[in-house]
């Protein structure tokens, strides 16, 4: 897999994007991807090129939501393909994350 | 004067026919015995025409005697039976109508019950519909929460593992923290060990110094003894700073090894596929909607089952009005019973008449029997009417 962020006004607005599989092994990538933004900035996870997600994932996800202020976070999960959904709504996270 | 009597009792005779027309085996009993009392009559009017005739002829006289006796006794004979049978008719219809009234009772009390039944199911069913248990709270409604269903089972077991799948989930967040941790000590052992390189690096350039400072100490000869033994402690000790940096680093390495030993344990608890929640939830909602399926089913079947109790209970009532029929049956028996008693009185009375006082008698007593006949007559046609009437109603069960 492979993590890409961007940030934009000034590190307010994150954009990270996930290809491929994203499992265990992006666990540094994924982690640099957000670590130097600030937790009030809004992120926007572009998952249109993620093909697999497995538990670690989803656990990794939840730290980024910890990262960017728990329930205050404000993170939007944009061009997930159905199979990702599916994994996303069992995990309930729709409640967690905006997920469009 | 006799010359009457003939179509008096054939009237008598149409008019009885006529009645029982309906009640095949009465009516066929009452034309054999009025057909019996009419050739008894004729025979006997006959008899006596001949006997004014010739009245001198004796023996003419005790053959149509012993006529009359044959005739009568027949018909005395028909009589008995006829009563014998009407008694039998009425004992045998009294009995079976006791028979099915007990029967019938039964079968409404059981199809009562069995409606009661059907009505618990029906309920149990009802309740606990498995789209109601989605959040697992059965504690929100107490009533049913004693209701053992299959929704409630299908519920629960999704709660269970929704919860299960949550739980999961968050283990596995909890590990990506843990090896967060990890990452951060492993990045600071590579600085410590990064440091210790250049500690290396000093403890050789000491090493490289001393060295020199050994060389320049022999050149000097005698005067520089002395600096030769400081130089030799030097060089020493850049060895000692360069084995224990060594032995750090081993130590090092060791401590890494363990890091990355507990990163795969980690890995092996975080990352899972997650094929098989998706599989589980896939598996409970189908069950889940299977078990809908059948309730649906069930309570639709329960449905069609207590119609049909209501239709067999309505059967019941209406099988318990016509045995309404026992009733009047017996009362048409008894009114069978008295117009052969009339019968029997009017032969008896013909039977007598052999002076004009016995035959005035006789007509006295045949004019009275046909009152008797007259009102039965009417009080059975009533009785009908009644019948009919009662057929229409609605009859309480007792």
């Amino acid at each position: 897999m492979t993590v890409k962020s961007m940030n934009s006004d000034n590190g307010s607005n994150v954009s990270i994007v996930i290809e491929g599989r994203f499992d265990f092994n992006d666990h540094l990538a994924f982690r640099e991807s957000y670590q130097q933004f600030l937790p009030n900035a809004r992120y926007t996870l572009d998952m249109t090129q993620a093909e697999y997600l497995d538990s670690s994932a989803l656990g990794m996800l939840l730290l980024l939501r910890e990262h960017a202020g728990g329930d205050k976070a404000q993170i939007d999960v944009i061009g997930a393909r159905p199979e990702i959904k599916n994994i996303l709504a069992i995990a309930n996270f729709q409640k967690l994350f905006h997920i469009a | 004067m006799r010359k009457f009597l003939l179509p008096i009792l054939v009237g008598i005779c149409a008019v009885l026919v006529q009645m029982f027309i309906e009640h095949a085996y009465i009516g066929y009993a009452t034309v054999v015995g009025m057909t019996s009392l009419w050739l008894w009559v004729i025979h006997r009017n006959g008899a006596r025409v001949e006997s004014k005739s010739y009245l001198a002829d004796e023996t003419q006289t005790r053959h149509a005697s012993d006529m009359d006796q044959q005739f009568s006794s027949l018909f005395d004979q028909e009589v008995t039976v006829l009563n014998k049978d009407l008694q039998r008719c009425s004992t045998l219809i009294s009995e079976a109508v006791e028979n099915l009234h007990s029967s019938f009772n039964g079968l409404n009390a059981h199809s009562h019950q069995q409606a009661n039944v059907v009505m618990d199911l029906v309920n149990r069913t009802s309740e606990g519909e498995p789209g109601d248990n989605q959040s697992g709270t059965n504690a929100e409604n107490p009533g049913g929460e004693d209701k053992v269903s299959f929704a409630n089972f299908a519920g629960q077991a999704n709660a269970l593992l929704d919860f299960f799948i949550e739980q999961f989930i968050s283990t596995s967040k909890d590990s990506m923290k843990v090896m967060y941790g990890f990452d951060d000590v492993s990045s600071v052992m590579r600085q410590v060990e990064d440091l210790i390189q250049e500690v290396r690096k000093i403890a050789d350039q000491t090493n490289l110094l001393a060295l020199n400072a050994a060389i320049e100490a022999a050149r000097a000869g005698e005067a520089g003894r002395g600096f030769s033994v400081v130089a030799d402690e030097v060089r020493n000790l850049s060895q000692t700073t360069n084995n224990v940096s060594r032995k750090i680093e081993e130590l090092m390495a060791e401590a890494m090894d363990n890091i990355r030993k507990a990163q795969n344990t980690i890995e092996h608890v975080a990352s899972k596929d997650m094929m098989f929640a998706i599989e589980s939830k896939l598996t409970v909602n189908t069950a889940l909607k299977e078990v809908d399926n059948l309730n649906s089913y069930i309570a639709h079947t329960l449905m069609r089952v207590s119609e049909n109790t209501d239709s067999i209970s309505q059967e019941v009532n209406v099988a318990v009005q016509a045995l309404q029929f026992e009733d009047i049956t017996r009362q048409l028996l008894e009114h069978i019973q008295q117009r052969l008693n009339a019968i029997v009185k009017m032969k008896e009375a013909v039977n007598t008449a052999n002076t004009e006082q016995k035959i005035h008698e006789m007509m006295q007593i045949i004019t009275q029997e046909k009152q008797v006949l007259t009102a039965l007559q009417a009080n059975t046609k009533s009785k009908i009417v009644m019948q009919e009437n009662m057929d229409a109603g609605d009859i309480e069960l007792f």
